[in-house]
């Protein structure tokens, strides 16, 4: 399997007018091919700006500093304007968090499936709308004959969100981000928006990078998880070595937090503290401020990426020092 | 039990566009104000549109005819050159909705195509744009308008320039507030997340919102501009020159005969205020009918 994507040492700093904000500050990953990758993280630590970033969406404040990011052969962050308008929605489709903005109030939603396949020319009209019908019905809405002539403020945030993924999906690119795509479903919908989801995705063989801050969406859908914190990577495991072994204080503390309906009367540990605003790229670990194992080290210097299994690797001091110590 | 579903299901589908538009106009009409207010700007646009074919009498007026009080023959009465004033009030509904009309899409083009440019360039031309809409906002524009009218002379097309190139900085200044709220929306991003261009973008995911925050402000800039004009006429005696009348040279010229007779003064106050209430309330009619308050779906 080949590398589908490779995000490179990716920095993205926002200008203010009281400074400059890194939100990012050296992101690697790679996902493979038919892979389905989560990012997992809380607000502020930098999962959302990565994906825009990739697509040249960003806001017009935030700016790329360093990095690549490679899509085949190209380096996405390289290319221009003009040409990641023809990767945009026909290479990599992308899913949005919103379900009053990831869909324009003003275009029926039949025609918003169709524009996708238009603006690319991939097909003339009459085949766009029988291709849209039956993306419609791929994501199961039900009579999408009757749906086509709707406007989005006519359908459910459940049948919405779906729409989305029928125009994501609409030049069947070969990699999909979807951007905390169940976040504003209630629970059952959001399950069942997944699961279509993940059929969808299998059934297409497609790339799936999914942004969520929600750690059961993640371990139950994914492959594979990346845990970010002020705009780092944390950790990296697949999802049964994240489920069984995650390492990182953070990972672990994320986890703590949650209900576990196995251990109840466990009283829950929320992580104290907030993630700052980075106003100056961090010089030591981003979590340390928060991290009830950290000492002055951990403020000094930035932890590496060590390799703690199979496809399971995570930065932190503590982590490193306690494998030497073993060693 | 079952088939009071089907029956419900079968109304909702049949119906479902019809309904829809019927909420829309149903609380546009819960006034019912608004609905009178429609039908009379209907009325009006009417015999804008026919004055020479519906006025009773020619223009020129019968000199046999002078300063007659409103009867069968004449309903709003005569002047004191035999001028029919029922006829002349209905060529000057046409030259004040023809006025009103030209200078709001002159107006609206200009503001909304500013506005849109520094919304979305942002930067210095924003700066430069927005200062000059500023400058536009508190110039004294009439001075200018008379001016420019003393040099163009006096036809309609000069009063619609003159008015629509003063009076668009509303426009300008409300289509670049909703642009920029709109910029960095995650609605443009979805829109650029399909791969269309920025000009589509702009017409299809922008452009929709400024229209429908500026729609209301455009019909009380309708209001704004007729009394503007007819200032101009009544005060200035800028506007159409006889034997074209605008409702402020009408009100100018019978002015001296008013107190012996007062149908010359009364009736085209009647019809030009009533121009401007029917479009006063059917703006309130449409704030209704776009505010979001009221129009939950269920």
């Amino acid at each position: 399997m080949s590398g589908a994507l490779q995000v490179k040492n990716l920095h993205v700093r926002f200008r203010r007018p009281e400074g400059v904000i890194h939100a990012v500050n050296g992101v690697s990953f790679e996902v493979a091919s038919g892979e389905w990758l989560g990012i997992l993280g809380e607000s502020g630590s930098g999962k959302s700006v990565t994906m825009l970033a990739l697509l040249g969406l960003q806001s017009e404040s935030a700016f790329v500093a360093q990095g690549e990011a490679l899509f085949g052969d190209r380096d996405l962050l390289k290319l221009s304007e003009r040409k990641l308008q023809s990767v945009r929605g026909r290479e990599i489709g992308m899913i949005f968090q919103s379900l009053s903005a990831g869909l324009n109030p003003y275009i029926r939603i039949g025609d918003q499936v169709m524009e996708p396949m238009l603006q690319h020319a991939l097909c003339r009209k009459p085949e766009a709308r029988r291709r849209a019908l039956a993306l419609l019905s791929e994501v199961g809405l039900a009579d999408p004959e009757t749906q086509f002539r709707r406007y989005p403020f006519e359908l459910s945030g459940g049948m919405r969100q779906r729409v989305m993924t029928a125009v994501a999906l609409a030049c069947q690119p070969q990699l999909l981000i979807a951007d905390e795509p169940t976040t504003a479903l209630d629970t059952t919908i959001a399950i069942q928006v997944l699961r279509m989801l993940r059929d969808i995705c299998e059934k297409r063989q497609m790339t799936t990078v999914m942004v969520t801050h929600d750690l059961g969406v993640a371990t139950n859908v994914c492959d594979r998880i990346i845990v970010m914190y002020g705009g780092m990577v944390m950790e990296t495991a697949d999802v049964d070595a994240f489920v069984a072994r995650a390492a990182h204080p953070y990972t672990r503390g994320l986890k703590e937090a949650l209900v576990d309906h196995r251990d109840r009367g466990r009283p829950l540990r929320p992580i104290p503290g907030a993630a700052e605003t980075l106003w100056e790229a961090p010089r030591g670990c981003p979590f340390a401020p928060r991290c009830s194992l950290a000492d002055e080290r951990c403020d000094r210097e930035i932890p590496n990426l060590i390799a703690l299994g199979e496809g399971h690797e995570a930065a932190c001091h503590r982590l490193e020092e306690g494998m030497s110590d073993v060693g | 039990m079952s088939t009071v579903t089907d029956a419900v299901a079968y109304a909702s589908n049949r119906s479902w566009r019809r309904s829809r538009l019927r909420r829309g106009f149903g609380r546009f009409a819960r006034g019912p104000l608004s609905i009178i207010g429609l039908i009379w700007i209907i009325v009006l646009v009417v015999v804008a549109l026919f004055a020479p074919q519906l006025a009773p009498y020619p223009v020129a007026g019968d000199i046999l005819v002078v300063n007659e009080a409103p009867s069968l023959a004449h309903w709003f009465g005569t002047n004191n050159v035999g001028q029919d004033m029922l006829t002349l009030c209905m060529y000057g509904v046409r030259y004040t909705l023809t006025i009103a009309a030209g200078a709001t899409i002159l107006s609206f083009c200009i503001g909304v195509f500013v506005g849109m440019m520094a919304g979305l360039q942002g930067g210095w031309l924003d700066q430069v744009l927005m200062r000059f809409t500023d400058f536009m906002y508190s110039f004294p524009s009439f001075v200018l308008a008379i001016t420019v009218i003393e040099f163009t002379g006096q036809g309609i097309v000069s009063v619609i320039v003159m008015l629509g190139l003063t009076q668009w900085a509303g426009f300008a200044r409300l289509s670049r507030g909703m642009t920029l709220t709109l910029r960095n929306s995650e609605l443009v991003e979805s829109g650029r997340a399909i791969g269309a261009s920025r000009a589509f973008v702009i017409r299809h995911y922008v452009f929709p919102h400024v229209w429908s925050s500026i729609s209301v402000y455009t019909a009380f800039f309708l209001v704004n501009i007729i009394t503007q004009d007819g200032m101009l006429g009544l005060f200035y005696n800028v506007g159409p020159q006889p034997p074209n009348i605008s409702f402020g040279s009408l009100l100018l010229l019978n002015t001296p005969d008013v107190l012996g007779f007062p149908w010359l003064l009364t009736m085209p106050v009647l019809v030009f205020v009533s121009i401007l209430v029917s479009l006063i309330v059917v703006g309130e009619g449409l704030q209704t009918m776009l505010s979001p308050k009221g129009s939950v779906n269920l």
